[in-house]
C-alpha cells in the first residue's frame, strides 16, 4: 500500500519523466530520466510525505545490450519507507549528474562507479582513482565485457 | 593541495596580518598510514597539520581492494558465502547473514523457525564479539592497553561457542542460504546462558574501568561532535548514527529474521560525541545479551540446515537487503538473471560511509582526537575496500 | 675506608659510581622483565614464560643480545651527527644522576652539598637528547614527539622542583644524605610531613619519565613511536634502557626525599641499601600500575594540568610548609 502511494506521488509530480517499474521481490521502484535527477532527489528529500534523507546504497549495473543503470537505494529515517530509483544510461557515453550536493554520502559511491564502470559523473569535483592502483590502465573492470588483464584468472565453469 | 599552493596561501596570509607573520608557523603534511598502529588496517589519511592541529584530512583507500564484487560475479551462489566472511572479518557471521537473506528474498526460500532463532543467537553473539574488540581497541587507541586484553578474553569465550558449533573461529561460513550449516551441539544452550550471565557481570566491571575514568572522559566528551543531520546526510549508520541522536535501528525499523519477536532497547545519544559512540556500543552489548536469552528461551525444535544444490538457479529479480551489522547498516544488492551466478552483486559496508564523515568532523582538532574519533567509528578496512 | 684500606676520595667515588652503574644496568634489565610480568598479570596473561625456564627470567637478556646484533639503520636524510649523539646524551645524562643517589649511609659516589640541585640540572639534559632525536631522525612523527617531550618536560619541571623545595626546607639542606638523615623516624618521613608534595612529585615525575598517562612523546597510537621511531638496534636499546634507568632514578629520588631513603627496621649501616632498593621497587611498581591502567592525556590537557593544577598545588604546599615550619620552630 505504502509503496504504491509513494510511487504514485512521484509519478504525479514529475509526469512522464518518472516511470513506475515492477521488480521481482515487490518493492517501490521508479525509473527516472537523468535530466531531472538532481531536482528529483531534492524533491524526495524535502517533501513532507517522502523525506528520503538516507542514501543506503548506490550501485551501477552494466546490462551489456540494454545499456547501463545507476541504482539508488534510499530510505527515510523518520517515515521508515524505502525506494529504489533507477537511472538508465547510454552505454557508449554514460554520464550522470552527481547528487553529492544533496546526499554527501554519495560522494565515494559515485567515485567508485566512475572508476570501476567508467560512468562520467558530471559536477563531481573529486574524481580520482581510489580503489584501483594508481597506475591502472586496463579499462573498467566491473563492466561485464571486460576482458581482463594479465593478472586476471577466469573461474572454470561449474 | 601541494606544497606550492600552501606557500602562496601562507604569503597572502602574512601580508594581510602582520601579527600572523611574526607568529607564523608552516603547515606540513603527515601521512598517517597505510601502516600506522591506529588506522585499523591499511587506511591512509593524508593530514595537513599546523603543529598539533589538523587543518585537513584526506582519506586514501583501496589498499585492501580484493575485487570481491567481481569475484562474486564469477562464482555460483553456494561459493559466495565464504567470500562474505572475508568481506567483513570482524563480524563475519553478520556478513554471511546479509548475503543469505538477499538470496532468500529473491528466491523466496522459506527458513525453518529453528534456523531463524539460531541466526539471531549467533548474530547477537557476533555483535557482542565485535563490540568487545571495539571496546578494547578504543581503550588502546587512547593509550590504555589493558582493556584490549580484557575484551579479547571475553571474545575468546564467544569464539569457543562458535568453534564448537561450526568448527571455525573467525570466518564461519555458518549462516547459509536457506538455514545454517550445523545444528547446535547438546549443552550449547546452557553454555550460552552461562555466558550471557557472565557477560552482564563483566560489563559492570567495564564501566568501572573506563566509563568513569576522568582521563577517558576528557579524551572523549565533546570530541568529534557529529550532529544528526550531518550523520544522516553522510549515510552514517548503526551505533554511530544512534549516538548522533537518531533512534534508528534496522532491526526495529525494517525488521528481518525474527527480530520483531524480541524485545530490546536501542540507545540514543545526547551529545553526539565520541563518548556517546562508545557508550552506544556498551549499551548494545547489554541488549544483545537480552536478545540471546529470549531467543534461547523459545528455541523451537526442527532441522535448521538446508541442502542446497550446487547448480542452484535463482529466479530473475533484484533485491537490496540490509541488516544491522555491528558497525551499522550492511547491505547486499543482487541482480539475478535466472542463472547460477549473480549478474551483479554490490556490497554496502557501513564503514565506507562512516569513514566519509571523519574528515568533516575532525578538522580543527588535535591528532590525538583524530585517533579517538577514528576508533570510535569502528572503521575496519575490508568493508571499505571490499 | 673500605676493607680497612685507606684510599683517596676520588678512588672511592669512582668505585662507587662504577658499582652503581653496573648495578643499575642489571636493574634496568630486571625492570624490563618485571614490567612485562606486571603488565601481563594486570592484563590476565602470563608474559614471558619460556626463555630461561623459570618465568622467562632471561627474556630481556635475550632481547638485549638480539638488539646488539641488529643492523644499525640510519635514515638517508638524517642529520647524522645529531642522530648519533642523541642516545649517547640521554644515556649519559641518566647515568650521571647516580653520582648523588644515597644507597646507604656510606654508599654514595659523592655527597654533594647541592645534590638535589645537581639532579634537577642533570635530568634536564633528557629534553635536549629527545629534541636531538626528534630533529635528527628527519621524520615528522619524530619531530612531533620531540616537540611534545620538550614542552612536557619543561612544564613539569616547575611543579617537580617546587614539590622538592618543601622537603629541602624541612631538611635545611640540599645534600641528599642530609635529607635522608633528617627523616630518622617513621613519623618524620616526608611522605607524612609532606603528603601533598609527595603526590605532586609522583605525578610530575611520571610526566618527566614519559610514562602513561603522560607518554605523549612516544604515543604509539598517534605518533607510532614518537622520537625513537627511526632508531634501531643498539641505539634503540640505549633509549629503551635509559627509559627504565630514568624510571629507577625517579623512584630512587622519591625514596630519598619522601620515603626515608635507607632508613628501615633493624638497619642503617649494613642493611640500608636493601631498604632503599625495596622502597624504590615499590615506587616503580606504582608507576607501572599507572601505566597499565590509565589512558593517555591529550597534549593540551597535559599542559593545562601542569599549569592550572600542579603548579598552584605545589606553591600551596611550599607556602604551608614554610608557615608551619616557622610556627613550630
Amino acid at each position: 500500500m505504502q509503496n504504491e502511494r509513494l510511487v504514485s506521488q512521484l509519478t504525479e509530480k514529475f509526469g512522464d519523466k518518472v516511470e513506475k517499474i515492477e521488480l521481482h521481490p515487490p518493492q517501490a521502484a521508479v525509473v527516472v530520466d537523468k535530466s531531472i535527477l538532481v531536482e528529483f532527489f531534492k524533491y524526495m528529500k524535502e517533501d513532507e510525505n517522502l523525506k528520503m534523507d538516507f542514501l543506503s546504497s548506490l550501485s551501477a549495473v552494466d546490462f551489456v545490450e540494454d545499456g547501463m543503470e545507476m541504482v539508488y537505494h534510499l530510505c527515510s529515517i523518520q517515515l521508515r519507507h524505502k525506494i529504489t530509483v533507477k537511472v538508465k544510461l547510454d552505454r557508449e557515453k554514460p554520464e550522470v549528474h552527481t547528487i553529492r550536493d544533496i546526499h554527501p554520502g554519495a560522494d565515494w559511491y559515485e567515485r567508485e562507479a566512475w572508476e570501476l564502470f567508467g560512468i562520467d559523473i558530471s559536477g563531481h569535483p573529486n574524481l580520482k582513482t581510489f580503489l584501483l592502483p594508481e597506475d591502472w590502465e586496463d579499462g573498467w573492470p566491473m563492466r561485464r565485457d571486460w576482458e581482463g588483464n594479465d593478472d586476471f584468472v577466469k573461474m572454470p565453469e561449474f | 593541495m601541494d606544497e606550492k599552493e600552501l606557500n602562496i596561501e601562507d604569503q597572502e596570509r602574512d601580508e594581510q596580518n602582520p601579527v600572523a607573520r611574526d607568529l607564523h608557523t608552516e603547515e606540513f603534511l603527515v601521512n598517517m598510514g597505510p601502516q600506522h598502529p591506529s588506522t585499523h588496517g591499511v587506511c591512509r589519511l593524508l593530514l595537513t597539520m599546523d603543529g598539533e592541529v589538523i587543518v585537513k584530512v584526506e582519506p586514501y583507500i583501496g589498499y585492501l581492494h580484493r575485487a570481491l564484487e567481481k569475484i562474486c560475479e564469477n562464482r555460483i551462489y553456494k561459493q559466495i558465502t565464504p567470500f562474505m566472511d572475508r568481506f567483513e572479518y570482524v563480524s563475519s557471521m553478520l556478513a554471511d547473514w546479509v548475503y543469505a537473506l538477499c538470496v532468500e528474498r529473491i528466491g523466496e526460500i522459506e527458513i525453518s523457525p529453528r534456523a531463524e532463532h539460531l541466526r539471531v543467537i549467533f548474530g547477537e553473539l557476533q555483535r557482542i564479539a565485535s563490540h568487545l574488540i571495539y571496546w578494547g581497541v578504543l581503550g588502546m587507541d587512547l593509550g590504555a592497553f589493558t582493556p584490549f586484553l580484557y575484551g579479547l578474553r571475553e571474545r575468546e569465550m564467544i569464539m569457543d561457542l562458535f568453534e564448537e558449533t561450526c568448527g571455525q573461529r573467525l570466518t564461519y561460513n555458518y549462516i547459509r542460504v536457506g538455514g545454517v550449516s550445523h545444528d547446535i551441539k547438546p549443552g550449547f544452550e546452557q553454555k550460552c546462558k552461562k555466558f550471557t550471565k557472565y557477560m552482564r557481570e563483566v560489563l559492570e566491571d567495564y564501566e568501572t574501568l573506563l566509563n568513569e575514568n576522568p582521563i577517558f572522559l576528557s579524551r572523549t566528551k565533546d570530541i568529534g561532535i557529529a550532529p544528526p543531520h550531518l550523520s544522516i546526510a553522510y549515510g552514517v549508520s548503526g551505533p554511530s548514527l544512534r549516538a548522533s541522536g537518531v533512534k534508528y535501528d534496522v532491526r526495529k525499523d525494517d525488521p528481518y529474521g525474527y527480530y520483531d519477536k524480541f524485545e530490546f532497547d536501542i540507545p540514543c545519544g545526547e551529545n553526539y560525541d565520541t563518548w556517546d559512540r562508545y557508550y552506544a556500543r556498551v549499551f548494545e552489548m547489554w541488549e544483545s545479551t537480552k536478545i540471546i536469552d529470549q531467543a534461547l528461551e523459545g528455541l523451537p525444535e526442527g532441522d535448521p540446515t538446508f541442502k542446497m544444490k550446487p547448480s542452484f538457479k535463482l529466479p530473475e529479480g533484484e533485491a537490496y537487503v540490509r541488516i544491522e551489522s555491528a558497525r551499522g547498516e550492511m547491505g547486499c544488492y543482487i541482480v539475478s538473471k535466472g542463472e547460477k551466478k549473480p549478474y551483479r552483486l554490490k556490497l554496502r559496508g557501513s564503514s565506507f560511509n562512516n569513514l566519509m564523515i571523519i574528515p568533516e568532523i575532525s578538522t580543527g582538532l588535535k591528532i590525538a582526537d583524530l585517533v579517538a574519533i577514528f576508533a570510535s567509528y569502528d572503521i575496519i578496512m575490508p568493508e571499505v575496500d571490499r | 675506608m673500605i676493607f680497612g684500606i685507606e684510599l683517596p676520595q676520588i678512588v672511592f667515588s669512582t668505585i662507587y659510581f662504577a658499582a652503581s652503574l653496573g648495578v643499575v644496568l642489571l636493574f634496568a634489565l630486571f625492570l624490563v622483565w618485571w614490567e612485562r610480568k606486571v603488565s601481563a598479570h594486570i592484563q590476565v596473561r602470563f608474559g614471558p614464560m619460556m626463555t630461561g625456564k623459570w618465568h622467562g627470567w632471561s627474556q630481556t637478556l635475550a632481547d638485549a643480545l638480539k638488539l646488539l646484533q641488529k643492523e644499525d639503520i640510519v635514515p638517508r636524510d638524517a642529520d647524522k651527527r645529531v642522530y648519533f649523539w642523541a642516545p649517547v646524551v640521554v644515556f649519559g645524562a641518566t647515568m650521571m644522576t647516580f653520582v648523588v643517589i644515597p644507597w646507604s649511609p656510606q654508599f654514595i659516589a659523592a655527597d654533594l652539598n647541592v645534590g638535589i640541585l645537581y639532579i634537577i640540572a642533570i635530568t634536564t639534559f633528557t629534553i635536549i637528547s629527545l629534541l636531538m632525536a626528534g630533529w635528527g631522525s628527519n621524520n615528522k612523527y619524530s619531530l612531533l614527539g620531540g616537540m611534545r617531550s620538550a614542552a612536557q618536560i619543561v612544564s613539569y619541571e616547575v611543579p617537580l622542583t617546587l614539590s622538592i623545595m618543601g622537603v629541602v626546607l624541612l631538611a635545611q639542606s640540599l645534600s641528599m644524605q642530609d635529607i635522608v638523615a633528617d627523616q630518622d623516624k617513621f613519623w618524620n618521613w616526608n611522605i607524612i610531613r609532606q603528603p601533598l608534595g609527595f603526590v605532586v612529585y609522583i605525578i610530575a615525575a611520571t610526566a618527566e619519565v614519559n610514562r602513561t598517562p603522560f607518554d605523549l612523546p612516544e604515543a604509539e597510537q598517534e605518533l607510532v613511536a614518537g622520537f625513537n621511531i627511526e632508531y634501531s638496534g643498539m641505539k634503540f636499546a640505549m633509549f629503551f634502557l635509559a627509559e627504565f634507568v630514568n624510571m629507577f632514578v625517579v623512584a630512587a629520588i622519591a625514596t630519598t626525599l619522601f620515603l626515608g631513603g635507607w632508613w628501615g627496621p633493624f638497619a642503617n649501616e649494613s642493611l640500608g641499601w636493601l631498604w632503599f632498593v625495596l622502597k624504590t621497587l615499590g615506587v616503580i611498581f606504582v608507576l607501572m600500575w599507572f601505566r597499565w591502567t590509565y589512558p593517555r592525556l591529550r597534549v593540551d590537557h597535559l599542559m593545562e594540568f601542569a599549569w592550572k593544577w600542579l603548579l598552584p598545588l605545589a606553591f600551596l604546599n611550599l607556602l604551608a610548609t614554610g608557615l608551619i615550619y616557622n610556627l613550630v620552630k
